[in-house]
């Protein structure tokens, strides 16, 4: 048995999900999608269902990847039960999906979420009244308190094997009823009969929906009715379909909720304070600023913890294999991978996934992508673009399947390109490790700044060499809400699993080549072929190596280059202009491999290819101009 | 009863009315407006009716970002954050 949780965006679904999945919940992927959907077994009553938490959609009329996933789930996988979840206080809109909701003949409950909230606007709903006009149950819940979630769960047991009553009570204008009429006619003599209710599929011919079929006659009828909806109405007829429903939204809203004074809400002076023209990027810069310092205090807090004692495991655990052996190299490899995964990358990762999902949870990054839309549409670049930019600064994996959100493959991909140039944890440990502790912290604080003008450089020329027009950002901006903890806790863990399947074992692989490659001297032919290159770049031959291999793990390259060099203490061997130079060639060049094999999900092998061409050259380019830079200002 | 009616009346009078009707991105904030014509592709077009700007609707311009950033509008209890490509799209007359 399959529920299905149905919403629109930030209509607390996945806290209800969450209220009664617990952590017991898996991930997967849409059939034939990289659209990623929750899904948890949850036992109800005696009865053991799937709960799968579809993601939010506006209507059955799909304008992104995400949505139409949503939609494709409903119609094909014969769900036994939806969910439909309302934000109580947008009621008059969300009735619109419930609307199109019904018509899928599926049994179906209708929560109203958020009552608390309608409350404090002025919005007084009879649900009753709500559940009498609709005839389908109503239930009215407070999720993120737990309220009435356990009475939803009862009322959809109840409303099983009951598909909703004929929608027909619920009257359409008769002229538009009369050509619906007429097209379920039309599918109701055609040979090949559909699963779907011939009304829903009627409609939807109507609205010109792709994702639904028909045989050829029945198509062409379609086709006419269509032509005559438009000729009588003046408008496309899926506009006209629209506004019926919007209508009928309106008129169930306004039979069923009484509107009274609002209270007055704190909340708007702090969103008019944090949009403000002026405050409003004063804030967002104390924000980010905040938030990577405390991300890195943090992390750093928890890497001396972990390094330490996962260093004193494998020393022993080393101890116990011949040095010197085949096996102890594959050994030390295998450990150095769990080392960098666990002692490095995690501890900065965690922290940052959870102050991410803070600020998500909290509805600030819609008011980021609102704040740089204009900067960035300047650049040529899609507002939205900023989000998967900032996760990049954690992990460039989550950041590259996170440019989903975004409408066209161009902006995609261009975001998808950006956010692995920003560092992430691993690079900028590189940094800190490096140019932060041989230079100082601001020089480390100077990498990141020229970092953030490249990725701005990079966006400019990239959308000049893919020029179309983005379109234009249409986002809602969600009221302010206190998070939920289990809420975030899913969304940190469901990122970090991202890594810890995807990258982690790439990374303990990447170390144990690594580990194999010093054991056989395999550098040296490295090193040899990497000459014209550390030669450009004025650095030892000595770290060709390191570079090679950065491609496996990033962080590596820092570890390799200790070993390479022969020495702990960097400074003794390379100048400070080398060290900067090679720092800045590590931070730009290749994504990692995980990074690679995630870019290729997304955005296919080609514009892969191109993503680490384009890299390579930047962050040679990048590394010779520092050298000359730097040059006649550090070496005296 | 709520006076939400006004939502279906709009679209009748919408001929009679006088003033002159304008762009949604010159609109300045603070202002009320009313959508007379949503004129995007079929896809924008349609993701603006599901977020409730579409004809007839009322708005309230909160904020408008500088550089050319996007506008902040109040549609029927949801904030919107449109692009200033897009808002110059929309069409609409104000309503004192």
């Amino acid at each position: 048995m399959k529920i299905a949780l149905v919403g629109q965006p930030n209509c607390g679904k996945s806290t209800i999900f969450n209220s009664v999945a617990g952590y017991r919940t898996a991930t997967g992927n849409f059939p034939g999608t990289t659209v990623q959907l929750a899904w948890s077994r949850v036992r109800l009553d005696h009865q053991v269902a799937d709960l799968v938490d579809l993601p939010g959609i506006y209507s059955l009329v799909s304008t992104n990847p995400a949505e139409s996933a949503a939609k494709k789930f409903l119609l094909s996988e014969n769900p036994s039960l939806i969910i439909n979840v309302l934000d109580a206080s947008l009621l008059s809109r969300s009735l619109e999906l419930t609307l199109e909701l019904r018509e899928l003949g599926i049994p179906m409950v209708v929560c109203l979420n958020m009552m608390d909230e309608a409350q404090r606007r002025g919005t007084k709903i009879s649900s009753q009244q709500l559940a009498a006009l609709l005839a389908l149950p109503v239930v009215e819940v407070i999720a993120y308190r737990g309220v009435g979630v356990r009475e939803l769960f009862r009322e959809g047991l109840r409303a099983l094997n009951q598909p909703p009553a004929p929608a027909e009570f619920i009257a359409w204008h008769r002229d538009i009823e009369n050509v619906v009429r007429q097209v379920e006619r039309e599918l109701e003599s055609s040979p090949n009969a559909q699963e779907l209710p011939s009304r829903f599929l009627a409609i939807k011919l109507l609205e010109n929906d792709q994702d639904v079929s028909a045989a050829p006659e029945v198509l062409s009828a379609a086709r006419r009715l269509r032509a005559e909806l438009e000729r009588t109405h003046g408008r496309p007829a899926e506009s006209v379909v629209m506004s019926e429903r919007h209508d009928l939204a309106m008129r169930l809203f306004e039979e069923s909720a009484t509107l009274t004074r609002p209270l007055s809400d704190p909340r708007a002076a702090l969103d008019n304070l944090l949009t403000h023209p002026l405050w409003g990027y004063v804030f967002l810069m104390a924000i980010l600023v905040g938030f990577f310092w405390a991300v890195f205090g943090f992390g750093s807090l928890l890497e001396r913890e972990i390094s330490g004692k996962i260093g004193l495991l494998s020393a022993s655990l080393l101890a116990g294999v011949p040095a010197g052996g085949l096996a102890h190299a594959v050994l030390a490899g295998l450990l150095d991978g769990v080392q960098g995964g666990a002692g490095i990358v995690l501890p900065y990762l965690v922290p940052f996934l959870f102050g991410l999902a803070f600020l998500e949870d909290v509805g600030y990054l819609p008011r980021v992508a609102y704040l740089m839309d204009g900067l960035l549409h300047r650049i040529g670049l899609h507002g939205t673009s900023m989000l998967p930019i900032i996760l990049g600064y954690g992990c460039s994996v989550p950041a590259c399947l996170a440019t989903r959100i975004l409408p066209s493959r161009r902006d995609r991909f261009l975001a998808s390109v950006l956010a692995t140039l920003v560092p992430c944890s691993a690079r900028s440990t590189v940094i800190f490790a490096l140019v932060a502790f041989y230079l100082g912290p601001m020089w480390a604080l100077g990498i990141f700044c020229f970092n953030a003008l490249v990725v701005i450089f990079s966006g400019w020329m990239l959308a000049r060499l893919w020029p179309e027009i983005s379109p234009g950002m249409i986002l809602e901006v969600p009221r302010y809400q206190w998070p939920v903890l289990s809420v975030m806790a899913r969304k940190v863990w469901m990122r970090l699993r991202e890594f810890v399947v995807l990258s982690w074992p790439l990374l303990i692989g990447g170390s144990l080549v690594l580990g194999l490659a010093a054991y056989w001297n395999l550098d040296r032919y490295a090193n040899l072929l990497l000459s014209p290159l550390t030669a450009l770049l004025g650095l030892p031959a000595t770290v060709g190596t390191t570079l090679v291999f950065g491609v496996l793990r990033k962080e590596l390259a820092l570890i390799m280059l200790t070993q390479a060099l022969g020495t702990n203490s960097v400074s003794t061997v390379l100048s400070a202009t080398q060290i900067v130079v090679f720092t800045i060639f590590i931070t730009f060049y290749i994504p990692c491999l995980a990074t690679l094999v995630a870019l290729v999900k997304e955005i296919g092998k080609k514009m892969t290819a191109f993503a680490a061409a384009y890299t390579l050259i930047l962050a040679t380019l990048m590394g010779l101009l520092a050298r000359l830079i730097l040059t006649p200002i550090l070496s005296r | 009863m709520p006076s939400l009616t006004k939502i279906s009346s709009n679209r009748t009078s919408k001929l009679t009315e006088p003033s002159p009707a304008h762009t949604l991105d010159k609109v300045r904030a603070g202002q009320s407006v009313k959508v007379v014509e949503t004129a995007a592709g079929q896809a924008a077009t349609l993701q603006l009716a599901q977020l409730g700007i579409r004809a007839g609707a009322t708005l309230v311009v909160r904020r408008s970002a500088p550089l050319g950033g996007p506008i902040l509008v109040e549609s029927s209890g949801s904030t919107v954050a449109i692009g200033r490509g897009m808002a110059r799209k929309v069409l609409v007359q104000s309503l004192e």
